[in-house]
């Protein structure tokens, strides 16, 4: 059964970075819900406020079988369309669609979480983003091991050190900004620094 | 070295610090950083349709109050703009755009305004002849610069592997503009000789230039079976698409001036190596890939100089460039003979020559 909360995202995830890369890809828009996911455990919500889960994929990254689910849903729809390739585009009937499922109130809670990981691309750089999140405590942990496995697992020692840095940015940002892209960049750009050796010495 | 957590939490007040957004968050409030995500959006768009270059000056801004409307700041009607395509279509290299909403902006050309008249109340992009800023208050703080663009909005992504490569070996590789490469050589004043073992620089180059720009998964010594691995392998739509990368490089690298010998000499028989070192990976790649198309890709770094030892320390133009064209023969050719092996990549970096 296709997922409702996948379905938005989905939609959502894909008419945001739509707006600013004019298409998207199925690997896109798993990382930007993935990010998205993380902001809410970030934010004080509970692994299962998600709705639906993610495992690695082969090369290491954030892999949802709802959201592949939904996509193909969504393209059977019409409501996404093939653009480039493997690129996709949100169709007039999908951003329509979009506007109605955005005022249910399931879906309401997560437009803050999915608004901030869409930003964040405006405040640092594409590429950026999307080096940084593989560099995030439980991708990292995911990609020295071979099997596949739910990333967000409460028991995990990644999970506890992802929690860590977050307790960490709490602090060091003393409640100076409210909107979740600020925290979000923030940490981005330090998990990019710190890959680059930036704090070594 | 392991931090503690008060150093980590250093380094996180460290970073909020560097962060434009986050200047502007202060200054404004939550309506100010809504206000910037709203204007650089505008940014990256305009800068997909125009030609922005060092000697344009734009400023974006979203007016606080109906007096900083751009009607009131310039002295001609402003033009009302629903599709910024249409901007491609427009010679102007001076223009102030307000920002209205996501879907409408006003534009006026060739006549600009000082942008410290609103940035008390305003949150203002100015882009003027290739310094970019954004104004915090009464403050300009300049936005990151980046190697392949003029503008930290109009930095390319590249669905195509090949168009990515081609931009990394004119604007980073060729003149060695890389921070990351330029850190290859045994003297950056001159460019001739690799400092020794130069194969971990030169594809952390390439690495976080392809992550930085192409639309696709990039991945960094990828195992192709339990033995080797390629470098760097790229994949497009979970796998259905994948490709592989072999870096190599030809050149001398050293590690002291004048020693006897240098480390490697490295010429096209490695580079031919290389190629066929790729065709073995992509045969053994072909059981672990039933439904997958893989396409390997040989990059090679050229530093060869012509006429030159373990002792140059200078190079003339001649014999910094003489191997500029000279491309090098593949025997067997597997780009001609096979569908997953693509035509090879030279990135020829320039020495700097003395005449």
């Amino acid at each position: 059964m296709i997922q409702s909360e996948a379905v938005f995202d989905t939609l959502f995830l894909g008419s945001q970075l739509q707006n600013r890369l004019s298409d998207f890809s199925n690997y896109e828009l798993q990382i930007f819900a993935y990010l998205s996911c993380l902001l809410s455990l970030y934010d004080g919500e509970p692994v299962s406020f998600w709705g639906y889960s993610f495992i690695k994929n082969d090369l290491g990254s954030p892999y949802s079988r709802e959201i592949n689910e939904s996509i193909e849903a969504l393209i059977a729809k019409r409501e996404i369309i093939k653009s480039d390739g493997d690129f996709l585009r949100i169709t007039d009937y999908g951003l329509s669609e979009l506007e109605v499922y955005s005022s249910f109130r399931s879906n309401v809670s997560r437009l803050k979480f999915l608004q901030a990981a869409c930003e964040s691309i405006n405040l640092i750089s594409y590429g950026q983003v999307k080096e940084s999140i593989s560099q995030e405590p439980i991708l990292k942990s995911a990609g020295l091991q071979e099997q596949r496995r739910l990333l967000i697992d409460i028991d995990s020692p990644a999970f506890s050190i992802l929690y860590d840095q977050f307790e960490m940015l709490k602090v060091a940002l003393e409640n100076k900004f409210s909107n979740l892209v600020m925290p979000a960049v923030i940490w981005l750009k330090y998990l990019g620094d710190k890959n680059l050796g930036k704090y070594d010495s | 070295m392991t931090l503690n957590k008060e150093q980590h939490i250093a380094y996180m007040k460290e970073v909020a610090e560097t962060i434009f957004a986050a200047s502007v968050n202060i200054a404004y409030g939550d309506q100010g950083l809504k206000d910037l995500v709203e204007i650089t959006g505008v940014a990256s768009i305009v800068y997909k349709y125009i030609p922005l270059d060092i000697d344009y000056q734009v400023i974006i801004y979203k007016a606080a109050n109906s007096v900083h409307s751009i009607s009131k700041l310039t002295s001609k009607t402003p033009s009302k703009i629903t599709d910024i395509s249409s901007l491609a279509a427009n010679s102007s290299k001076r223009m102030a755009i307000e920002v209205i909403n996501s879907k409408e902006i006003r534009i006026s050309f060739e006549e600009l305004f000082d942008p410290l008249t609103i940035s008390e109340e305003s949150v203002v992009y100015y882009f003027n002849k290739g310094v970019e800023q954004v104004f915090c208050k009464t403050n300009a703080v300049a936005l990151p610069t980046h190697p392949d663009s003029i503008s930290h909005y109009a930095v390319p992504t590249f669905k195509s592997l090949e168009a990515a490569l081609e931009h990394y070996k004119v604007y980073r590789a060729r003149r060695s503009t890389c921070p990351i490469l330029n850190n290859v050589w045994f003297d950056k004043a001159n460019r001739i000789l690799f400092k020794d073992g130069p194969e971990k620089i030169l594809r952390q180059s390439l690495y976080f230039f392809l992550s930085d720009h192409v639309r696709g998964e990039v991945k960094e010594e990828q195992n192709v079976d339990d033995s080797k691995p390629v470098d760097i392998k790229i994949s497009w739509d979970f796998a259905s698409h994948i490709a592989l990368i072999e870096v190599k490089w030809m050149g001398k690298s050293i590690v002291s001036l004048g020693q006897r010998k240098p480390n490697q000499n490295m010429n096209a028989a490695e580079a031919v190596a290389g190629a066929n070192q790729l065709a073995d990976y992509l045969e053994r790649h072909k059981p672990y890939s039933v439904t997958q198309f893989t396409k390997g890709y040989l990059v090679v770094f050229d530093g060869r100089r012509w006429q030159t030892s373990t002792s140059s320390i200078a190079v003339n133009k001649t014999n910094g460039l003489y191997y500029e064209n000279r491309e090098v023969t593949y025997t067997p050719e597997h780009h001609n003979t096979r569908a997953d092996f693509a035509e090879p990549v030279r990135f020829f970096i320039e020495p700097i020559y003395t005449s």
